[in-house]
């Protein structure tokens, strides 16, 4: 019963869908969709290469632009922002607390060794720079008076140089400047160590419980520097 | 492949045992005819068709031994869009109302509304359903439908007797019996 059942809704089924069926002598014409099938095919192919060509003179155009110093230098910024951007959200743990700062361990000018973690307990401004870099310059005698004021409260300036000739440029620099803060060279695996330092230069503020507290990529005016150093220090 | 074939099938390395060409010649008219059974506008069903075949073109997993089911499954598919795509307009424009309409006597109208009405049912139906439902009736064995619709040849009898019954109420649902 059940078999007839289903047979007959098949045959019903059937014969609804066989009313689909085209009476008359419609034939389709494959002469006509064999020229349009290579009309659509040259169009595409047209299209295909359009696109490659636009897609190639745009990077030639990019590639182009950044050989020039103000673009590159704008392509910098952005990558540098893109990057602290994202270093500040990895380096908030869960729960929002900053996450602490990477250690490391590096000798200053007279070949001592500094370690950040010999810092915990006093408030630290780490500076990412390099001599050949102007906004740097304009940035160092502040820091260098920031050491002076705040240093016997617990304050200390750690500048870490990214001079690829090393103590070579740097410590001409410092003596001709009078830096009296202390010094590292820094390296590719030190501004990893950080997330990448992209631009220059790049400052951050470390608690005295070693976390960072503020990261600013180029330069950030000296009185938002003293304000941050003063509100950490009073903790 | 021959010259004639060279501006679609020649230009590009496939698959050596694959003849495009062939494959247009020969399955072409069948595969319009399946869409044309589906969308109600013939000419509408031929450019469908060479899109398919496009789209086969641009396909190389599609291209070999299973070239024939495939082509009957997009054909399928193709036209199902194409079914639903208008009924959704016509039913934004408000013309569906035919489908509701006393059928007039004359032979040709109501044969026109038949098909109106059965591809309306198949606008509506999930589409596995419909698309089991137009490639058994376009002859397909339960093997060939397993492997145009991917599925276990297995399930199928299982498959098309719920599309069956699928297609059955909803067409009574709106039309009754007839």
């Amino acid at each position: 019963m059940a078999n007839d059942s289903e047979l007959n809704i098949d045959r019903w089924v059937e014969s609804h869908l066989a009313k689909l069926d085209r009476a008359g002598e419609w034939r389709p014409d494959v002469t006509r969709a064999r020229a349009r099938l290579d009309e659509r095919h040259a169009a595409e192919l047209l299209r295909r290469r359009k696109v490659t060509w636009v897609l190639a003179a745009v990077l030639a155009g990019c590639t182009g632009l950044l050989a020039f110093p103000a673009p590159r230098a704008i392509a910098q910024r952005c990558v540098g922002a893109c990057e602290s951007l994202f270093l500040e959200r990895a380096n908030t743990a869960p729960g929002g607390a900053p996450a602490l700062a990477p250690d490391f361990s590096l000798k200053d000018a007279d070949g001592a060794v500094i370690r950040l973690s010999d810092y915990r307990g006093k408030v630290v401004l780490l500076n990412f720079w390099a001599t050949w870099c102007p906004p740097c310059r304009v940035e160092i005698p502040w820091f260098e008076q920031f050491q002076r004021t705040y240093g016997s409260q617990g304050f200390a300036v750690i500048g870490v140089s990214m001079d690829e000739d090393g103590w070579n440029a740097v410590r001409p620099y410092m003596e001709s400047n009078k830096i009296s803060y202390r010094i590292v060279i820094g390296d590719r695996a030190l501004a990893q160590k950080y997330g990448g330092v992209a631009s220059l230069p790049e400052t951050l503020l470390i608690d005295r419980d070693g976390r960072i507290a503020a990261r600013h990529a180029g330069i950030v005016g000296k009185s938002d520097y003293e304000s941050e150093i003063v509100r950490m220090l009073e903790k | 492949m021959n010259a004639s074939g060279e501006a679609v099938g020649g230009t590009r390395a496939v698959d050596a045992l694959f003849d495009f060409e062939a494959t247009f010649r020969d399955q072409y008219e069948r595969i319009a005819r399946v869409i044309a059974r589906v969308v109600r506008d013939p000419a509408r069903a031929e450019e469908l068709a060479v899109e398919v075949f496009l789209k086969l073109w641009r396909s190389p997993k599609a291209q070999g031994a299973q070239a024939e089911a495939w082509l009957y499954r997009s054909a399928v598919r193709k036209g199902l869009d194409e079914l639903r795509r208008r009924t959704r307009r016509a039913r934004y424009e408000g013309l569906l109302e035919f489908v509701r309409a006393i059928p007039t006597p004359e032979e040709v109208r109501a044969a026109a509304e038949d098909q109106e009405k059965v591809r309306f049912v198949l606008a509506v139906l999930k589409p596995r359903h419909a698309e089991l439902l137009l490639l058994r009736s376009e002859g397909l064995s339960y093997d060939e439908l397993a492997t145009a619709l991917d599925l276990n040849a297995a399930s199928i009898g299982n498959l098309l007797s719920r599309a069956q019954q699928a297609f059955r109420k909803e067409y009574i649902k709106r039309y009754g019996e007839r």
